[in-house]
């Protein structure tokens, strides 16, 4: 490595690297004893640990049914706990999930774990840490996307999956983190195939960082439901419009609760079946294809396979809905197993599903079915 | 990787670790065990500690292999520690006829070392040393056992050391809940037989030595020997498994050696019989081939699938508890024979087993 008086005058951006404070504990975010943000889960612990002092105290005294009785109520009051809000603490709820394995085998055992976990917080390695030497290619990819505020949703993601793929534990952390920034709307993409990545500490980050990623949609989803309350007429059709798109990203962004995405694909297929229903009706050219396109959508993530199909065919007839719609309604003719129906629509579509084969469709969602049933389908 | 496939781990050496760790762990509880026992001033409890320790690595290694590969899944944990839990305070309680508060206190410790495995898997899987809470683990537990002490106090020291060592190793893993894809069942359960068949390869030996001819303390002290090895290869980062099982053949060769040195003391030392002696140095020869047998099978469970690893550890069992009552009844005084050949037919076969799917 370079020392800073031998680095070319021009070259500012190395010479800044150089420059940055590094190296030591100004590196390593701070030690936090009592993470912020934990009330709710302390309380609950604060409960649990007197609960089961007073089950140590009855077995000190040889009091065994006693005992057993408050043990049992201890674990039915966690077992039985509502669930944890969007804005939980992360590391909080997932310590109370591991005293939920852990507490009915254990008993008083498992509350000093608890404690002792909840209180050293997150180990050192899964925290956000500084950036590492600069020399490193990987590092000055991320030092230009975290500048750079309006990357490309193509381009970010990969970029940072190449990182995800390359980089060591701490450039994966960093690429979670820029993932997650709300300014980047695209890096839920991104979040969504870390949560199945092969590598448990970048499932991990990405756990911690999903619950703010999710608040964040669903409070997107808010703003608009609260500008929709107060319209009517074009405008109130344009609000909803808007709503419906923002649950239907929300639901679709794989990041949701199940409950929850279920919950906004419901509202979204409402807001969409009413979008649909209030355009006028002008024969193939005329309706609302996006509308029904993503009516069909969500009640083909719903499980309500007629209405579905009834939807997504209504919007693939108009022909502006695209290539997507066409991948919802074979799916939905799939999981209905009517194959003739199915090869009917490659048949039918088979000019337009192999411009699209052709073209950056080859690494959709849809892009191996449409691989296999172009060739299996007669030309 | 797609959904059904197997994930492999990403971290060089972590089946080592976890191979390893089948018997670095057990063998280290005991020894712990043992000093609390001591530390007490029981004696003639070894047999509850092994009880306690096997029920444990029976019902915790197929979930700490499952959390090693996917991190902490909730039930998995639950049925590991609350199976273990009672199945020692049953064996303790109903059929040795201790009184509850010694069976509960065997019990729970039996549960929480079954939490200590999940969380040891857990840190080989996330790379996470689990130094800070193994020694915090190893002081409160000294502490609680000396302020109850006894038979009780040695378990429940034994039971909050592991309990907290466990619980901190396995934190981490809680924060990645694991969500299940279609088809993965399948291959969890796979992993999750590859730790129960690892937990009856180490566990065979001794327990069959306890339940035929009495021949338990040989071939459970014997044991140790391969603690040099088997470190080596849990530390072991990145070499390939045939040097590796060399190597470690090699220094295993020097810790026998040192081993049939200084055969005689336990004999001396009373914890053998004058008879026990020649089954104690066969088994001392045959626990040299663990560390190398180790390497091979963590090599086989690198691979998509486990089926090789968990065929080859349950050939490690199946040898080690029938090879010796087998030869006994050829001829009585073969019997001792089976300690040393068990693992030596079982690490040619794992190396047959190597060479097969390399080939």
């Amino acid at each position: 490595m370079a020392s800073p008086a031998r680095a070319l005058p021009g070259d500012r951006r190395g010479l800044t690297r150089r420059l940055r404070p590094r190296g030591g504990a100004e590196r390593r975010s701070p030690v936090v004893f009592v993470p912020a943000g934990v009330a709710g889960e302390a309380l609950i612990l604060a409960g649990l640990a007197m609960g089961q002092a007073l089950v140590v105290l009855a077995l000190g005294l040889g009091w065994w049914l006693v005992a057993l009785v408050l043990h049992l109520g201890c674990c039915l009051a966690l077992l039985l706990r509502p669930a944890p809000p969007p804005d939980a603490e992360p590391w909080a709820t997932a310590v109370l999930r591991l005293l939920t394995a852990t507490l009915p085998a254990l008993g008083p055992l498992a509350i000093p774990g608890a404690l002792a976990a909840l209180a050293l917080g997150v180990p050192r390695r899964l925290r956000r840490v500084a950036p590492p030497l600069p020399e490193d290619p990987v590092d000055a990819r991320l030092d230009a996307i975290a500048l750079a505020r309006d990357v490309p949703d193509g381009l970010l993601l990969e970029s940072l999956g190449d990182v995800l793929r390359w980089g060591h534990a701490r450039q994966k952390a960093r690429a979670l983190d820029l993932a997650a920034e709300p300014a980047r709307p695209g890096g839920v993409a991104l979040l969504r195939l870390a949560l199945s990545d092969a590598d448990p500490a970048v499932r991990a980050r990405t756990e911690l960082l999903r619950p703010q990623v999710e608040r964040r949609l669903l409070e997107a989803a808010e703003a608009l439901r609260a500008v929709a309350r107060g319209q009517s007429g074009a405008n109130g059709r344009a609000a909803q419009r808007a709503l419906a798109r923002a649950l239907d990203r929300a639901a679709f962004s794989g990041l949701l609760e199940p409950p929850r995405a279920d919950a906004c694909r419901a509202e979204a297929a409402g807001l969409w079946q009413a979008l649909a229903e209030a355009a006028p009706d002008g024969g193939p050219e005329g309706g609302d294809a996006e509308a029904e396109a993503a009516l069909g959508r969500n009640l083909l993530a719903l499980g309500d396979l007629p209405a579905a199909r009834r939807a997504l065919e209504a919007a693939v007839t108009r022909g502006a809905a695209g290539g997507s719609a066409i991948g919802w309604l074979a799916e939905c003719l799939f999981r209905a197993r009517d194959f003739a129906a199915l090869e009917a629509l490659v048949l039918r579509w088979r000019p337009l599903l192999e411009a699209e084969a052709r073209r950056a469709a080859v690494t959709g969602p849809h892009a191996a079915a449409w691989r296999l049933w172009l060739a299996e389908a007669p030309r | 990787m797609s959904g059904t496939e197997a994930e492999a781990p990403d971290r060089p050496g972590v089946a080592g670790a976890l191979v390893a760790g089948a018997w670095l762990g057990p063998v280290l509880a005991m020894l712990a065990g043992l000093a609390l026992l001591a530390l007490l001033g029981v004696e003639g409890e070894f047999i509850s500690l092994l009880f306690v320790v096997a029920l444990s690595l029976l019902a915790g290694a197929p979930a700490a292999m499952l959390a090693a590969r996917r991190g902490v899944l909730g039930r998995p944990l639950g049925l590991a520690t609350g199976g273990a839990g009672l199945a020692a305070f049953a064996l303790f309680h109903l059929l040795d006829g201790l009184p509850v508060a010694e069976a509960l206190a065997g019990a729970l410790a039996s549960a929480a070392l079954a939490l200590l495995w999940v969380g040891l898997g857990v840190a080989a899987g996330f790379g996470l040393p689990p130094l800070a809470g193994l020694a915090a683990g190893a002081l409160l537990g000294a502490a609680l056992a000396w302020l109850v002490g006894g038979l009780a106090g040695a378990f429940w020291g034994l039971a909050l050391g592991a309990a907290l060592a466990g619980f901190l190793a396995a934190a981490p893993a809680a924060a990645a809940p694991p969500r299940l894809r279609p088809g993965e069942a399948r291959v969890l359960a796979g992993q999750g037989a590859a730790g129960l068949a690892l937990a009856l390869a180490v566990l065979a030996g001794p327990l069959m030595a306890y339940g035929t001819d009495g021949k338990l303390m040989a071939v459970a002290l014997a044991l140790p020997v391969a603690l040099p090895g088997l470190l080596l290869l849990a530390a072991t980062r990145g070499l390939a498994p045939l040097p590796l099982a060399t190597a470690l053949l090699g220094l295993q060769a020097l810790a026998v050696a040192l081993g049939l040195v200084i055969g005689g003391a336990p004999a001396a030392a009373g914890w053998v019989s004058v008879e026990g002696l020649p089954a104690f140095r066969l088994a001392l020869l045959g626990a040299g081939f663990l560390p190398a047998f180790a390497a091979l099978a963590a090599a086989l469970l690198e691979r998509r699938s486990p089926r090789s690893a968990v065929l080859a550890a349950l050939v490690l069992a199946v040898l080690s508890a029938g090879l010796g009552p087998l030869l006994g009844l050829l001829q009585p005084e073969l019997a001792d024979f089976g300690a040393l050949a068990a693992p030596v037919l079982a690490t040619g076969f794992a190396f047959w087993l190597l060479l097969r799917g390399e080939a």
